[in-house]
C-alpha cells in the first residue's frame, strides 16, 4: 500500500512561544513535500485529533506525523486504525520546554526533529506480526513443591501442563520432611506436611502429564513451539510445549567442605536434612545417630556455610526458620532436652517473627548470637561446641549430644536441566552463585532465554509458602508467554511489539555477530553458521541490528536504513557557522523519558543537539555513527543504562554490548584521522535529568575543543 | 583455652518464672533495657545481659551479680521492651530466688515462697504467744489497771529476743555467702578493694538512705513514693520501737507514752507512713500494671504483713486509747503475730531485700564495680511518664 | 454462571497492583485498575533508588507505564475508591466511586494555573517536607501526567484564578464526584503499606527533635525531585552531614507498636548509607540493629556496606535520643551488646527505620476479607474471588511484590477463566 503522508503540528502548550510554527510546517511541505501539512492549537483536543481522523478517512492519510508532545504522553489520544503508522515528534518536552523560546537555535532544532519525524514515518512501516501455530502446554521441569504448585495453578486456568520429575516420586525435599512452618496464621504452630495432599490435588488435573524417573533429553525450537524429548525409563518420549518453568530446587551445601564443623568426621554432626530424616524415622523421637540414644542436648549451627564468602555468600533465607523447626521436634521428643542455637543474625522475616518468639518461649531452647571457634568430639562421641562472641559475655563451651548444621542451599542448577538446542549454550544464563540471572529487581521472572522461567529454590533460597507464591507467579509468566506469542507478539520488556527482526539473508557473510552477540539466545547457526533467527525467542531489542556489520536485519517500524535516513535528514550547517551539530542515540527506556522530565522541569540545555531514540544501545549499528560522521556531525553521544554487575539495561547486555563497540570503533575513527572523543557512550539513569545541562555542555566543550568536523566541508 | 562449658539450668528458669519472671524467654537482646534504665552504668550495664542469663538458667551468674540489686523494678524497661519480655520482673524474680537461695535453713525460703505454708508460718507466732501467755496465766485474766502493751510485751520479750539472735545469725550466714558467692564469681579489677570496706558501706548507705537511684526511676514514680513512705515509716517504727524498749528496760519509762511526746508523735507518723505507703503500693500494682508489672505471692505476702503490722499497730493504739482493754489486747496480739512473721522470716522473705541490697550495692563499691551512671547522663535525659 | 465477569479488579495502583494489572492484560484479561491518589506508582515512586542494585525505581516503572500504555485492556481509575463490593467469584459488583480531579483531560500539563494559585498545601509525595499549590502535579514523573486539584485548601469559586488561567478551558471547579459500578470475576487487593507513625514511639522523639527524620523521608531527601534537589542536608538547620545514625526496628519487631518484622528496613538503611557515603565521603554512618535482615542474595549488599570502613554495624538498639538544645545535634544512646557497654554517640542526624503498616489495618475493604494479627491480608484464610497481593499480603521488598503480584494475576484469572 502506498504511504500517504500526514503532518500536523500542534502549537498549543507553549510550541507557538518557542518556534515559528508556521515555518515547520513548510519543513514538510516544501522540503519533504508532504500533501497533508496541518497546524492545529490544541491538537490533543477532540477537534484536533478529529481532524486528524478525517484525514486518515477521507483522504486516506496512513502514516502519520504528529508534531505535539513526548510520545510518552496522549498515546491512547494518538491511537487510530492499527493500519495507520503514528510517528511522533517531541516539539514540547524536547523543545520548546527545554529551550530558549524564538531563538534560531530552537527553531533549527524543532525543524530538525520534524524532518526526522517525516523521515521515519516515510521508511517505517505497521508491522507484520509473525504468528506460528502455537503450542500452549507448559512444560514445568521439577516435581517438588515449586513445579507442583505452578502445575497445579496453571492447570486450574486451563492450560495443559507437563511435568517432568527426575526421581520416582513428586514431593521433592518436602516428602522427606517430619513438619513444615505455619502457613496461616498465627503463624505459631508447625503444621503436618501436605505435599501428599498436594501430588493427590495435581491428579485430579487431567490436563497434567507426568512424567516420574524422567529427564529432559533435549528441548529444541522456540517458544511456542518447543519439541521437548524426554528421557523416561532409558526410553526417549516427544512431547510439544510452548513454554518452561524451571523449579528444580536446590541441594544442601556440602558441609563437608566447611573446616572445623566436623561433618563427615563425627558420626553425631549432621546437617540439617538429616535431621528431618531423623525425626522422621523416629517418629518424632529425636536420636542421635552414633549409638541411636535418644539426645538430650542439640546444638545447632547457623549459617553452616551460608554467609561465608568460602562457601555460600548468600543467605539461604530459611535455616533460622528451619533449625526454630528442628529445635522444637527435639523438645517434643524429650521435654528435658536442651537446645542451644548459636546464630550471626535471627532472620524470620515479615510474620514469621511470631514463630521465632513462640518456638523462643520454650524453656529448653537457648539461643545466642555467636561464632562457632570449633567443635571436638568427647570419648561417648557427644561433641564439645566452642563458641566465641557470644550474647553471655563470654566465651563458651557447649557439650551436646548432637550437633545439626544449619547448611543452607545451593539451586540445583549445577546438572544439565534444559538441554536447550541453542547456540548459546544448553542452560539458562546464570547471574551468581548459580541462581540464573535476570532482571531480578523491577521484572524478577525475565531469565535470559524467553519463555522459560525459574521458580522457588532454584531462583532463590525461600521456605515453601514464598516458593508456593513464587510458583504461581512463574506459571503466570508461562501462561503469559504463549498467549503474547500467539499473537505475534513480543514477551516483556516490549509486550505487545509485532515487529520482529527480519534477516536479509542474501547479504550475510556468517560473522556470527549477531548469534553471538544476542542476550537471548535467539538466534541460532546452521551448519556454515549462517544465522537461524527465532522470532519466538526474540526479546526485539535490535542487539542483532546493531551488531550486523552488513546491515542484514531489520524490523518493519526499526532498522539501519531508517535511523540513518534520519540522521542524513539533519540540516548541517557549514563550518563558516560555527555551529556545532551533535546527535544523541538515547535509549528509549530511560535517557529518553530523562530528557523528557527535564523538559517538564523547564531545564534548559544545548540546542545543538539531536536525540534519535533507540530501542536499546545494543541495537545501535556503527554505521550510524559513520554516516553520522561523514554528514558533519561534529559528535556523537550514546546515551544508555548502566551496565557491570548491577546492570540496568532491560536487555541485560545492550549498553555493555555498545561500549564495547565503540571501543573497537576508535581505532577505525583514529585511522580516518578523526578523534574518538567525538563519540561519548554514557550511562544516564533516568532519574538523572537533573545532569543533562552538565552533561551536554562538558561534551559540547569537548567537541568544540576539537573544532568542527573535518568531514563537514566534503 | 578452654572456655566455660555452659551449665542451663531448666529447673531455674522455671522457678523464675514462678516467682515473677514469667516472660523471661521472651526477650530477643535487643538491649532497649540497659538504655532505658536510668541505673544501668555504662561500663557495665543491666539488664539485658541477666535476661540472657536468665533465658540460659545461668543461676550462678545472676546469684551473684551485684546489678541485679541495683535495679529498683521502676518497670521503664518493661514499659519499653519491645518483645514483652518485662525485665523488670524477671530482674525481681530473680531477686526473690535469691532470698531463698541464699536462706539459711533452706526450707524457710521453700516455706514464705508458697501459700500452702501460709497457714504454718502464721501459726508458729500464735502458738507460740499462746504457750507462753498460758504458762505466765495471762491467758486467763486481762491485765488490770490501764492498758499498757508494755505489760504484754513482758511476757513474749523473750521470744522476740531469741528470734532476733537466730535471725541474725541466718542473715550473717546468708550474707557471708551471698558476699563469697559475688566475689568469686566476678572478676577482680584493678579497682578491688580500692574504696575500702568502711567507706563502701557509708556510700551504699547513702544511697539506700536517700533513694537516690531509685528516684530516678521513670516510668513508675509513684512506686518510688510509696517505697520511701514504708521506708521511712518503717525507720521510724524501728527507732521508736528501740527507744521503748529501751527506755522501758533500762531507764523504767512510763508507759504508754503520752500523745504529745516527740517520740509518740515519731511513732504515730512512722506508722501513717507506712500505711500510706503499703496503700500506694497495693494501688500501684493493682491500677498500673503496664509499669509495675504482674505481682506475685511473694510481693503480696510482704505487702500485705507490711499493711497489716501498720493498720493493726494503729488500730491497737485506738483500742487502747478508747478503754477497751480485752479488744485492745488481743489487736495487739494479732500485730505482735504480724511484727513476729516480718521480724522472725526476715531472712526469707521479701523484707530481706533491704540487707541484700544494701550488701550489693556494698560489694559493688568496694569491688570497684562500675558505678551507676552518673548524674551528667542521665541527668539531662528528658523523662517522659507513660500516661 | 453466564452473567459472570471475565474482568479483574486491581485495587491499588502501587507496584504490586499496577503489577498484578499489566501481568493479567498481558495475558488478555480485561483489568480495571482503581487508584485513590491522583497518579499511579504508590510508595515505590517515592523513593531515590532502589537496593540492592542502587537504580531509580522510575526505570522499571517507565516500562510498566509503557506497558500500561500500549495495553488496550487496562482501564485505570485514579482518585477513586471502591466504595462497595457484592456478589460471588466471577460475578462481583464494584462500585468505584471517583473524586474529582478538577481538572479534565484537555489538561496539557503547561503549568500556567500552578503559577497563579495562591494557597500552598503540604505535599504528600514529599512526606509534608515541602509545599505545593493547591492545584499541582503529584511530581514529574506522575503517571497519568495530570494536575490535580487539592479540595480540601482549593478556595473554589471564591478564587478561579487557575480557571481563567487555563487556555485549553481544562479546568472545572464544579465537578462533582461519581460513582461507577462495574462487573468483574474477581478482586486483587493491592492497596499497600503505609509507614509507621513514628512520633508514637516516644522515646526516639521523631517529631520533637527536627533532626530525627524516618526512612522515608531519608527517600526524599536523596531523590533529585525532592525537597532539597536529593542533597542530603539535616533539617534543623541545613547543615552537611558529618555523622548519622540509623535506627532499626523502630517500631517494628516491637510489640508495642508493630509486632511483625518488616523485613525491608535493614536493606534500606544500609541503601540509605550509601546515599549519605556518597555524597559526604568522610561521613560517618552507625547502623544500630537487633539481627541484620538481609536475606538472600541481599546478603551480597550486606557484605558490599560491611566493606565500608566508614559504616559501622552495632548490634543494640537506640532506646534513647538527647537532643543539644543549642546546635541540635543529637546523642544516640545504645548498648554495644558484642562489647556489653553503653555508648554515647554524637550525630548530626537520626533516621528511624520506620517499618510497614499495611493499609488494611485503617482502611478496611467493604468485603469479607480475613487479616493476621498485623493487619495484611491472610490469603490462606481467604475466601476464594478475592486475593491479595504484594505488601498487602506481607511486609517484603519490591521483586518479592511483583513476584506475589504476578502470581496473585494467576489466582484472579482462575476465578474468572471458567466463567
Amino acid at each position: 500500500m502506498d504511504k500517504k503522508l500526514g503532518v500536523y503540528i500542534c502549537s498549543g502548550c507553549d510550541i507557538a512561544d518557542s518556534v515559528d510554527v508556521e515555518k515547520l510546517t513548510k519543513v514538510g511541505t516544501e522540503e519533504q513535500k508532504i500533501p497533508v501539512c496541518r497546524i492545529h492549537p490544541n491538537l490533543c483536543n477532540q477537534e484536533g485529533v478529529g481532524i486528524i481522523k478525517k484525514d486518515i478517512q477521507e483522504q486516506g492519510v496512513n502514516a502519520v506525523v504528529i508534531g505535539a508532545c513526548s510520545p510518552r504522553v496522549h498515546f491512547d489520544t494518538f491511537s487510530f486504525d492499527p493500519s495507520v503508522y503514528v510517528e511522533r515528534v517531541n516539539l514540547r518536552e524536547h523543545v520548546a520546554w527545554s529551550h530558549v523560546p524564538k531563538e534560531e537555535d530552537t527553531q533549527m532544532l524543532a525543524e530538525d526533529y520534524v524532518r526526522m519525524g517525516i523521515v521515519k514515518a516515510k521508511k517505517a512501516n505497521v508491522p507484520k506480526p509473525y504468528i506460528e501455530n502455537i503450542n500452549k502446554t507448559l512444560l514445568v521441569i521439577g516435581g517438588g513443591i515449586s513445579g507442583i504448585t505452578s502445575a497445579i495453578e496453571a492447570a486450574k486456568a486451563g492450560y495443559k501442563v507437563i511435568l517432568v520429575e527426575k526421581t520416582p516420586v513428586l514431593g521433592g525435599w518436602m516428602r522427606r520432611w517430619y513438619k513444615q512452618l505455619p502457613q496461616k496464621p498465627p503463624y505459631k504452630e508447625l503444621q503436618d506436611v501436605d505435599i501428599e495432599n498436594k501430588i493427590s490435588d495435581l491428579k485430579k488435573y487431567p490436563g497434567i502429564k507426568l512424567y516420574t524417573s524422567s529427564e529432559i533429553e533435549k528441548i529444541s525450537g522456540q517458544p511456542g513451539m518447543f519439541d521437548v524429548s524426554i528421557k523416561q525409563d532409558g526410553k526417549t518420549v516427544t512431547e510439544k510445549a510452548g513454554s518452561v518453568v524451571i523449579a528444580t530446587g536446590w541441594k544442601p551445601y556440602d558441609a563437608s567442605k566447611i573446616d572445623g564443623l566436623g561433618f563427615g568426621k563425627y558420626s553425631n554432626v549432621i546437617n540439617n536434612v538429616i535431621m528431618e530424616d531423623i525425626a522422621v524415622q523416629g517418629k518424632g523421637s529425636i536420636k542421635r545417630p552414633s549409638d541411636n540414644k535418644e539426645v538430650k542436648s542439640v546444638v545447632f549451627v547457623q549459617c553452616a556455610g551460608s554467609r561465608d564468602k568460602n562457601h555460600l555468600p548468600y543467605c539461604s533465607s530459611v535455616c533460622c526458620l528451619a533449625s526454630l523447626k528442628q529445635a522444637s521436634y527435639v523438645r517434643s521428643s524429650n521435654p528435658d532436652a536442651k537446645v542451644y542455637i548459636v546464630y550471626k543474625d535471627m532472620r524470620t522475616p515479615g510474620q514469621y517473627e511470631n514463630f521465632y518468639k513462640d518456638k523462643q518461649a520454650d524453656d529448653g531452647i537457648f539461643l545466642t548470637k555467636g561464632d562457632i571457634s570449633g567443635i571436638t568430639e568427647n570419648a561417648d562421641k557427644s561433641l564439645r561446641v566452642n563458641v566465641k562472641n557470644t550474647l553471655i559475655g563470654e566465651d563458651i563451651d557447649i557439650d551436646a549430644d548432637m550437633v545439626v548444621l544449619a547448611t543452607g542451599m545451593v539451586p540445583a542448577t549445577d546438572a544439565s536441566i534444559l538441554n536447550l538446542q541453542y547456540r548459546q549454550g544448553k542452560e539458562l544464563p546464570m547471574l551468581k552463585y548459580g541462581f540464573p540471572d535476570s532482571n531480578f529487581i523491577c521484572f524478577p521472572y525475565e531469565t535470559q532465554r524467553t519463555a522459560i522461567y525459574a521458580a522457588g529454590c532454584v531462583r532463590q533460597p525461600a521456605e515453601s509458602k514464598t516458593c508456593k507464591d513464587d510458583a504461581t507467579g512463574a506459571a503466570l509468566k508461562a501462561i503469559q508467554a504463549v498467549e503474547l506469542e500467539s499473537v505475534g507478539s513480543a514477551v516483556h520488556p516490549r509486550a505487545g511489539d509485532l515487529s520482529y527482526p527480519i534477516f536479509f539473508m542474501q547479504k550475510c557473510t556468517s560473522c556470527k555477530r549477531c548469534t553471538e552477540e544476542c542476550p537471548f539466545g535467539a538466534i541460532d547457526e546452521d551448519e556454515k553458521g549462517a544465522p537461524k533467527p527465532n522470532p519466538n525467542r526474540c526479546r526485539r531489542c535490535g542487539v542483532c541490528m546493531g551488531a550486523c556489520p552488513e546491515r542484514i536485519v531489520s524490523f518493519d517500524n526499526y532498522s539501519v536504513d531508517i535511523v540513518s535516513s534520519m540522521i542524513k535528514s539533519i540540516e548541517v550547517p557549514g563550518e563558516e557557522d560555527e555551529k556545532l551539530r551533535i546527535i544523541a542515540l538515547a535509549c528509549e527506556n530511560d535517557a529518553y523519558p530523562a530528557f523528557d522530565i527535564a523538559g517538564v522541569n523547564r531545564t534548559l540545555y544545548n540546542p545543538n543537539m539531536r536525540i534519535i531514540p533507540v530501542r536499546c544501545l545494543g541495537s545501535v549499528n556503527i554505521v550510524w555513527i559513520a554516516d553520522a560522521l561523514s554528514k558533519g556531525i561534529d559528535g556523537i553521544m550514546l546515551i544508555g543504562c548502566k551496565y557491570g554487575d548491577d546492570y540496568q539495561c532491560h536487555f541485560i547486555k545492550g549498553s555493555e554490548l555498545a561500549n564495547k563497540r565503540m571501543e573497537n570503533l576508535k581505532e577505525v575513527l583514529q585511522r580516518l584521522v578523526l578523534e574518538p572523543e567525538r563519540v561519548k557512550v554514557m550511562q544516564l539513569e533516568i532519574s538523572d535529568y537533573d545532569r543533562i545541562p552538565e552533561l551536554m555542555n562538558d561534551f559540547m566543550a569537548k567537541v568544540n575543543e576539537l573544532g568542527p568536523n573535518p568531514y563537514k566541508s566534503f | 583455652m578452654a572456655n566455660n562449658i555452659i551449665e542451663t539450668d531448666i529447673d531455674f528458669i522455671k522457678d523464675i518464672k514462678k516467682l515473677g519472671g514469667s516472660s523471661l524467654k521472651n526477650c530477643f537482646q535487643c538491649a532497649t533495657c540497659s538504655v532505658v534504665c536510668s541505673l544501668s552504668s555504662d561500663d557495665k550495664p543491666f539488664p539485658r545481659k541477666e535476661m540472657i542469663w536468665a533465658q540460659w538458667g545461668l543461676k550462678d551468674k545472676l546469684l551473684s551479680d551485684p546489678d541485679v540489686w541495683r535495679c529498683y523494678q521502676c518497670g521503664d524497661c518493661t514499659v519499653y521492651c519491645p518483645r514483652g519480655a518485662k525485665p523488670g520482673e524477671v530482674m525481681g524474680a530473680v531477686r526473690n530466688y535469691s532470698f531463698m537461695h541464699y536462706a539459711v535453713p533452706g526450707f524457710m525460703g521453700k516455706a514464705l515462697g508458697s501459700a500452702k505454708y501460709l497457714p504454718l508460718l502464721l501459726a508458729v507466732p500464735v502458738i507460740l504467744f499462746l504457750v507462753v501467755l498460758q504458762l505466765m496465766g495471762a491467758l486467763s485474766a486481762v491485765p488490770a489497771g490501764p492498758i499498757a502493751f508494755t505489760r504484754f510485751d513482758n511476757y513474749v520479750d523473750a521470744i522476740f529476743i531469741i528470734v532476733s539472735v537466730l535471725v541474725i545469725i541466718a542473715i550473717a550466714t546468708g550474707i557471708s555467702r551471698f558476699w563469697k558467692n559475688m566475689d568469686k564469681n566476678n572478676p577482680h579489677n584493678g579497682n578491688y578493694g580500692r574504696a575500702g570496706i568502711v567507706n563502701s558501706i557509708i556510700a551504699a548507705a547513702s544511697e539506700v538512705l536517700t533513694h537516690r537511684n531509685f528516684k530516678k526511676c521513670d516510668a513508675n514514680n509513684m512506686r518510688y513514693t510509696g517505697h520511701l513512705a514504708i521506708f521511712y515509716g518503717f525507720i521510724a517504727l524501728f527507732i521508736v520501737t528501740a527507744i521503748v524498749f529501751i527506755g522501758d528496760r533500762v531507764f523504767q519509762m512510763e508507759l504508754p507514752m503520752s500523745q504529745m511526746n516527740p517520740v509518740k508523735i515519731l511513732g504515730n507518723l512512722g506508722a501513717v507512713a507506712l500505711i500510706l505507703g503499703c496503700a500506694i503500693a497495693v494501688y500501684n500494682r493493682v491500677s498500673r500494671k503496664k509499669q509495675s508489672g504482674e505481682s506475685y505471692y511473694y510481693d503480696w505476702l510482704f505487702l500485705g504483713i507490711l499493711s497489716l503490722i501498720g493498720v493493726t499497730g494503729l488500730l491497737s493504739e485506738l483500742i487502747r486509747l478508747s478503754g477497751n482493754a480485752p479488744a485492745a489486747y488481743w489487736t495487739y496480739f494479732i500485730h505482735l503475730t504480724f511484727v513476729f512473721f516480718l521480724i522472725g522470716y526476715f531472712p526469707y522473705s521479701k523484707f530481706a531485700h533491704l540487707i541484700y541490697r544494701f550488701v550489693a550495692i556494698v560489694y559493688a563499691r568496694y569491688a570497684g564495680l562500675s558505678e551507676p551512671a552518673e548524674e551528667a547522663v542521665s541527668g539531662n535525659i528528658e523523662t517522659k511518664s507513660i500516661a | 454462571m453466564n452473567n459472570g465477569s471475565k474482568s479483574v479488579c486491581v485495587i491499588g495502583g502501587g507496584i504490586s497492583g499496577i503489577t498484578t494489572a499489566i501481568e493479567a492484560a498481558e495475558v488478555g484479561y480485561e483489568v480495571y485498575l482503581v487508584e485513590k491518589s491522583p497518579s499511579l506508582g504508590g510508595r515505590v515512586v517515592q523513593m531515590n533508588q532502589y537496593f540492592p542494585k542502587l537504580c531509580p525505581p522510575q526505570c522499571g516503572i517507565e516500562i510498566n507505564y509503557k506497558r500500561m500504555r500500549i495495553n488496550p485492556k487496562i482501564r485505570y481509575f485514579t482518585l477513586s475508591e471502591v466504595e462497595n463490593i457484592s456478589g460471588t467469584p466471577g460475578n462481583f459488583d464494584v462500585t468505584i466511586r471517583i473524586n474529582p480531579r478538577y481538572v479534565n483531560e484537555k489538561c496539557t500539563a503547561c503549568n500556567k494555573c500552578v503559577e497563579v494559585c495562591p494557597v500552598e498545601r503540604e505535599s504528600d509525595y514529599n512526606y509534608g517536607m515541602n509545599k505545593t499549590k493547591a492545584i499541582y502535579v503529584p511530581h514529574e514523573m506522575a503517571f497519568p501526567m495530570k494536575y490535580v486539584i487539592d479540595d480540601k485548601v482549593c478556595l473554589k469559586e471564591q478564587c478561579a484564578k487557575c480557571v481563567s488561567a487555563c487556555t485549553y478551558d481544562a479546568i472545572d471547579l464544579s465537578i462533582k464526584p461519581k460513582t461507577l459500578n462495574i462487573k468483574v470475576g474477581s478482586i486483587v487487593l493491592a492497596t499497600g503499606w503505609s509507614p509507621y507513625d513514628a512520633a508514637k514511639i516516644d522515646n526516639l522523639k521523631y517529631g520533637i527533635y527536627k533532626n530525627v527524620i524516618r526512612n522515608v523521608e531519608m527517600e526524599r531527601l536523596a531523590a533529585p525531585n525532592g525537597p532539597t534537589k536529593g542533597k542530603i542536608k539535616r533539617p534543623s538547620d541545613g547543615k552537611e552531614i558529618k555523622s548519622i545514625a540509623f535506627i532499626q526496628c523502630a517500631g517494628s519487631r516491637d510489640e508495642n507498636h508493630l509486632a511483625h518484622c518488616s523485613s525491608i528496613c535493614c536493606l534500606a538503611s544500609m541503601k540509605q548509607a550509601t546515599y549519605i557515603r556518597s555524597q559526604y565521603p568522610d561521613a560517618d554512618v552507625s547502623i544500630f540493629y537487633i539481627d541484620i535482615r538481609a536475606t538472600g542474595r541481599f546478603e551480597d549488599f550486606y557484605a558490599k556496606i560491611q566493606d565500608d570502613n566508614k559504616v559501622s554495624f552495632i548490634k543494640g538498639k537506640v532506646a534513647k535520643i538527647v537532643e543539644d538544645a543549642g546546635t541540635k545535634d543529637l546523642t544516640v544512646v545504645a548498648e554495644d551488646i558484642l562489647s556489653g557497654k553503653k555508648i554515647h554517640k554524637q550525630v548530626d542526624m537520626v533516621v528511624l527505620a520506620t517499618g510497614m503498616v499495611p493499609n488494611g489495618v485503617k482502611a478496611k475493604m467493604p468485603a469479607d476479607i480475613v487479616y493476621d494479627e498485623f493487619g495484611f491480608v491472610a490469603q490462606d484464610l481467604q475466601s476464594p474471588g478475592i486475593y491479595a497481593a504484594g505488601c498487602t499480603k506481607k511486609p517484603a521488598d519490591v521483586a518479592s511484590c511483583i513476584q506475589d503480584a504476578t502470581g496473585a494475576a494467576l489466582k484472579a484469572i482462575q476465578t474468572i477463566v471458567g466463567v
